[in-house]
């Protein structure tokens, strides 16, 4: 079974947990809705940065999107919105089908559950095995122990690490620690995975295999936003780029490149 | 129930994981609350010779020669029905002398001239009281009352003893009160070391959706555990020093009045674990505040 990209959040835990199996899905069509909604954001820190300028931008469930831009360009920013680790100044943000504004900070955990989260540094707590290290991802939102034994092998087979769930982070290469943060990521299910920079610390031949991953995990239907400089990786993928520069969106292509032109 | 027993496993956990920072909780936990027993032992020990004094407290209310015994039996059921008041002893002038020549001892020879039958003393009522408060009480119920000549005017005595046993209680409390926030602060600085360690842990469950609670629990379990054994090790270290000075105390002074070893097993033994426990429990949820607030 599917999951309706549009389905609603709910504050409750999913106890859903269908088999993601993406070869077998590969080519099917999913309808289209909103996933993620920016109404003329602009947040202003106190020190009178412009972190984001008045911008407007709608993802569909489903896509995958780069966001690119400079250092301070505002991608964290734009981010963090997401995550609700930052509040705009003005403007509203909308994912799925939740108006941010509306999720108070006693929400922000259950809100969260439904979105994954990878990272250029894996995050991995080093005192866990790397099963362990995705069960802790379930264990916080309450799933229960059958769930954990059944859906994290599963996870870990998906990334192609059953064989060492009984690993500490410390034993494994860069590209196995980012197959396990994925592998949390998705674990709990999420609707909208965001992967901030999560081939920066990888070698090429590394992250394009992270890059399958997240191009398999995209067509089970998982919307994700990936924030990146990679210029080789956004080029050779063919999808939409979302351009940030001082806070503007100075550019948003269906097919389109890490720079506009070979630049100056 | 399930979730008890999972947090209290993880707290067991790493407290074994962190064990310098769980040593270290555990010291300062049980110094501060052994200064805190120790303080606690003074003031209970002041308090009792406060209260020992203070139930001493007699007054005298003066006859004149001439009563008769209506007006006699009046004025005691008068003393009677004050509050306060413990037992009314009547004391002839007789025995009024007497008590003075002992009380002067090897000096009564200034009593020469004076005897049985030119007796300047006058019968009185001695009246114990309960508090030192009642004092005024007493005199205000004689004033114009027949047959009393005047009411033994000890108010600044009394005034003095109220007002240091109130004295002593409150620098009491608020000792205590710093000697809790002292602790406090000691407390949730050691744990803070603990969730420093672990804030990676900490902004891992934020970003996969933990609740601030699920977090915050398996710490103050922590604390809570920490907290109990240094009240635990500070309740052994007072009480059996203190064994040991009483036993010494009382063979050399029998009169001395002491706070019994007894007294110290029933009342410190729980309130030095519940405040071992609350202090471990307050100490992390401060501790974590900082970190939370992502």
């Amino acid at each position: 079974m599917l999951r309706n990209p549009c389905e609603t959040y709910s504050a409750s835990t999913d106890k859903s947990t269908e088999n993601i199996n993406f070869r077998s899905i590969r080519n099917l069509n999913i309808g289209r809705c909103n996933m993620i909604e920016f109404k003329n954001v602009t947040k202003k820190y106190d020190n009178k940065v412009m972190a984001l300028d008045n911008i407007s931008v709608r993802i569909d469930s489903g896509e995958f999107v780069f966001l690119v831009g400079a250092s301070g360009a505002g991608k964290s920013t734009f981010v963090k919105m997401l995550l609700k680790e930052v509040e705009p100044t003005s403007g509203e943000v909308i994912v799925g089908n939740k108006n941010l504004k509306g999720v108070t900070k006693k929400d922000v955990p259950y809100y969260r559950r439904k979105i994954g989260m990878v990272f250029q540094d894996y995050r991995l707590i080093p005192t866990l095995n790397v099963y362990e290290n995705v069960a802790f991802a379930m264990r916080v939102i309450d799933a229960t122990p059958k769930e954990i034994r059944r859906r994290v092998p599963m996870v870990l087979a998906l990334v192609g690490l059953s064989d060492r769930s009984r690993s500490f982070p410390s034993e494994l290469s860069g590209g196995e620690q980012q197959r396990v943060s994925l592998a949390r990521a998705i674990a709990n299910n999420p609707t909208l995975l965001i992967a901030d920079e999560p081939t920066g610390n990888l070698d090429p031949e590394t992250a394009k295999d992270i890059m399958r991953l997240l191009m398999d995990i995209n067509k089970a239907g998982t919307t994700i936003l990936m924030a990146t400089h990679a210029k080789d990786i956004v080029d050779s993928s063919k999808r939409r780029v979302i351009a940030l520069e001082k806070g503007q969106i100075v550019r948003d292509e269906k097919k389109g490149r890490y720079e506009f032109n070979a630049e100056n | 129930m399930q979730k008890i027993k999972m947090f209290t496993l993880d707290a067991l956990k790493s407290l074994k994981r962190n064990k310098t920072i769980t040593l270290a909780s555990i010291v300062t936990v049980s110094a501060t609350l052994f200064i805190f027993g120790v303080f606690l032992l003074v003031a209970q020990t002041i308090n009792m010779g406060v209260e020992s004094v203070e139930s001493k407290v007699e007054i005298k209310a003066y006859l004149t020669d001439g009563i008769t015994t209506t007006e006699q039996s009046n004025v005691e059921t008068i003393i009677n029905a004050v509050e306060g008041v413990k037992e009314v002893y009547y004391e002839t002038k007789e025995e009024a002398f007497e008590n003075f020549k002992e009380r002067l001892g090897e000096d009564n020879s200034i009593l020469t001239g004076f005897s049985e039958d030119r007796n300047p003393l006058p019968n009185s009522f001695v009246i114990s009281l309960e508090e030192p408060e009642a004092a005024m009480r007493v005199e205000d119920a004689l004033t114009g009352v027949r047959g009393v000549e005047d009411v033994g005017n000890e108010r600044e005595t009394v005034e003095k003893i109220i007002g240091l046993a109130r004295l002593i209680r409150s620098m009491g409390v608020v000792i205590f009160i710093i000697l809790v926030l002292v602790s406090l602060f000691l407390i949730s600085n050691t744990i803070k070391l603990t969730v420093y360690s672990r804030r990676r842990e900490i902004g891992i469950m934020k970003f996969v959706g933990a609740t601030d609670w699920f977090i915050r629990w398996p710490f103050i379990i922590e604390g809570m555990i920490m907290g109990l054994v240094g009240g635990i090790i500070a309740f052994g270290v007072v009480y059996s020093a203190y064994r040991v000075i009483y036993a010494d105390v009382t063979q050399s002074m029998f009169y001395a009045e002491l706070v019994t070893p007894q007294y110290v097993l029933q009342n410190f033994s729980w309130q030095f674990g519940v405040t071992g426990l609350v202090i471990g429990a307050l100490g992390s949820f401060i501790a974590l505040k900082r970190f939370l607030d992502v």
